[in-house]
C-alpha cells in the first residue's frame, strides 16, 4: 500500500511518523512546494534578524528521512487530483503519482484583511509583506537591508506578529504594532496580562496602537504608510501583515472535494472522497478551524490511524493552547482563560499579579479549566497534568506562593487572594488599616 | 497511562503519545526500533 501525503508542515511530517511508528511495511510520500524539509515556522522572525540560519530552523534533516523510510520530494506543488483513478498530476506535468491512500495537509496562508492596497501591493512586492515561509523570511531582511527601512508597521498584535516586531526592531528607527482588538494576543490574555504585555513591548521601543482598524496602505509605488479607518496616518517604508490564516484548499476543491472555510473532515479526519484525508492547518471540522500546533498533533495520531484503516481514536477538537516565549518572556495559555463575566457563580479564579509576572488560574467548582502563566514557568507542568481534573484550592495556593498576612496588632488579615497587590509589593511606609501596626510587624501564614 | 516496553530492544510504546493504543494495533505490527514481532513487547507495570 502506498500513502501518499502533499504537505511537509507539523501535520504532514507528523502524520508520516505516526504512520511510520506503527507500520514498516507501508510506502510514505511527501510531496511539497516547498524547498526546505520540515521547519520551524515559529523562528521565521529570527531569520529576518540574522539571530538564526535556516540550518537551525530545520528540525528534520535527510537522515531522519532515511531512517523511517519516508520519501521527501521538494519542488513538487501538486495541481490536481483525480480521486476516480487515484493519481495526483503536479507543475512538472511528466510527474503522476499515484496513491492508495491520500492525506491532504496543505496548511494555509496568511490572512491578508481587506485593505485598499494591501494585496496589491504585496504582489508586485512594493513594501507590503505576510511571513510564513523561509523565502518570505529573505524578502522582508532583504527589503530591509536594500531600502533603508526607518519606520515599520506591522498589521496584528497575535503572536506572530510580535515576535516579528520584536525581531525588527533593532535594525529599524521605529517599529509600530496595529492591532484591530482592544488588547494584544485577545485569545491567549486576559485584559489585565495583556496590558502588561504591553508595557513590556513598549519598554522595548515598540510602539503599540489598540483598537486600530487600517483602512489603507498609502503610497504612490512603494509604500509610504498607513492610514487607519478613524483618519489617523503613520508613515512606514514597510508593512508586515500577520493577521490570522486561511486555510488552503485550492487543489481540495478542485477536485470537487467538500469544502467551506476549510477542508470538510469527519471525526476520522476523512474528506468526503473515499480514501482522501486530511488533517492540519486546511481543515475545518465542526466548523471550526484550528491553526495551532497542538491541533497538527492531535489529528496527525488519527489520520494516521484511519489511513492505516484502524479506526480507533476519533477527534473531538483539541484544547487551545500555546507555550512559548514572546518578546522573551515565557507564556502558557491554556483551556478558558477569561469565563463569560454572567456565568460567574461557576467559576473560581485564582490570581497572583506580580512586577514582572502574572499567574491566572481558572476553575469551574474544583476543576482545573485553563490557566495564563506569564513571566513565570514554575506551574506550568502541573497546570498541563491537571487540565480538566479536580484540584484542590490549598494545592494552587502553595503552587503560586500565594500567602495570608497577620497583624500581630489587631489580627486583620491581609490575604493576596483577595488584594490586588502582593503584600511584599506594599510600599515600605504602608501601616495596618485597621489599627496602624507597620508593615514588619505582619507574619506569614499557610493558608490551610 | 498504558506502556509497553519491546523486550528486545527497550523501545516503549506509549499508548497516550501514538495513534492508537498497543491492543489495538494489528498483529503485523512491528518494532519501529529493531522490527520484531508484536510478540516481544510486554506490558510494563506502572511505577508507583
Amino acid at each position: 500500500m502506498k500513502i501518499v501525503i502533499i504537505g511537509n508542515n507539523v501535520a504532514g511530517t507528523f502524520t508520516a511518523q505516526n504512520i511510520r511508528n506503527i507500520n514498516q511495511e507501508v510506502e510514505i510520500e511527501i510531496f511539497t512546494q516547498e524547498s526546505y524539509p520540515y521547519y520551524s515556522r515559529i523562528n521565521l522572525p529570527e531569520l529576518i534578524s540574522n539571530k538564526k540560519e535556516i540550518e537551525d530552523l530545520i528540525v528534520f534533516k535527510d537522515k531522519w528521512y532515511k531512517k523511517n523510510n519516508i520519501d521527501l520530494f521538494l519542488k513538487h506543488q501538486a495541481t490536481s487530483i483525480d480521486t476516480k483513478s487515484k493519481i495526483i498530476n503536479f507543475d512538472n506535468q511528466e510527474k503522476k503519482v499515484e496513491y492508495d491512500k491520500l492525506i491532504m495537509t496543505l496548511g494555509s496562508t496568511p490572512n491578508i484583511p481587506p485593505i485598499k492596497n494591501a494585496l496589491e501591493m504585496k504582489n508586485k512586492g512594493k513594501g507590503v509583506f505576510t511571513l510564513r515561509s523561509i523565502k518570505d523570511a529573505f524578502e522582508i531582511r532583504d527589503f530591509i537591508k536594500e531600502k533603508n527601512v526607518n519606520n515599520a508597521i506591522v498589521i496584528g498584535g497575535g503572536l506572530l506578529g510580535l515576535e516579528l516586531a520584536n525581531q525588527i526592531k533593532d535594525s529599524i528607527h521605529s517599529t509600530t504594532v496595529v492591532e484591530f482588538f482592544p488588547r494584544l494576543l485577545p485569545r491567549q490574555l486576559d485584559e489585565d496580562c495583556s496590558l502588561m504585555l504591553k508595557d513590556e513591548i513598549e519598554s522595548r521601543g515598540i510602539n503599540v496602537v489598540l483598537n486600530a482598524s487600517t483602512d489603507e496602505i498609502l503610497g504612490n509605488g512603494s509604500v509610504s504608510g498607513i492610514r487607519l479607518k478613524s483618519g489617523k496616518e503613520f508613515d512606514a517604508e514597510i508593512v508586515l501583515i500577520q493577521a490570522g490564516i486561511v486555510p488552503t484548499t485550492e487543489l481540495a476543491k478542485q477536485a470537487n472535494i467538500k469544502t467551506n472555510r476549510g477542508i470538510i473532515v469527519n471525526k476520522f479526519l476523512e474528506t468526503s472522497e473515499k480514501d482522501v484525508y486530511a488533517a492540519g492547518d486546511c481543515i475545518e471540522y465542526n466548523e471550526q478551524i484550528w491553526g495551532i500546533i497542538p491541533a497538527c498533533m492531535e489529528q496527525s495520531k488519527i489520520v494516521a490511524a484511519s489511513a492505516l484503516n484502524l479506526k480507533k481514536k476519533e477527534y473531538h477538537g483539541t484544547m487551545p493552547k500555546n507555550t512559548l516565549k514572546i518578546v522573551g518572556v515565557d507564556l502558557t495559555s491554556i483551556g478558558i482563560i477569561d469565563p463569560a463575566k454572567e456565568e460567574s457563580s461557576a467559576w473560581n479564579i485564582l490570581k497572583k499579579a506580580d512586577k514582572k509576572s502574572y499567574d491566572k488560574i481558572v476553575l469551574k467548582g474544583n476543576k482545573l479549566k485553563g490557566a495564563i502563566l506569564f513571566g513565570d514557568t514554575h506551574a506550568v507542568s502541573y497546570v498541563n497534568k491537571k487540565m480538566e481534573q479536580d484540584v484542590s484550592r490549598e494545592e494552587l495556593l502553595e503552587l503560586l506562593e500565594l500567602y495570608k498576612y497577620k497583624c500581630d496588632g489587631c489580627g486583620m488579615i491581609y490575604d493576596e487572594t483577595k488584594e490586588e497587590v502582593l503584600f511584599k509589593n506594599l510600599p515600605d511606609d504602608w501601616k495596618c488599616p485597621n489599627c496602624g501596626n507597620p508593615k514588619k510587624n505582619f507574619k506569614k501564614e499557610k493558608y490551610k | 497511562m498504558t506502556i509497553h516496553r519491546c523486550k528486545r530492544c527497550n523501545y516503549l510504546y506509549i499508548d497516550e503519545e501514538q495513534p492508537v493504543c498497543f491492543d489495538d494495533l494489528e498483529e503485523d505490527f512491528k518494532c519501529p526500533r529493531c522490527r520484531c514481532g508484536k510478540y516481544m513487547f510486554v506490558k510494563k507495570e506502572p511505577l508507583k
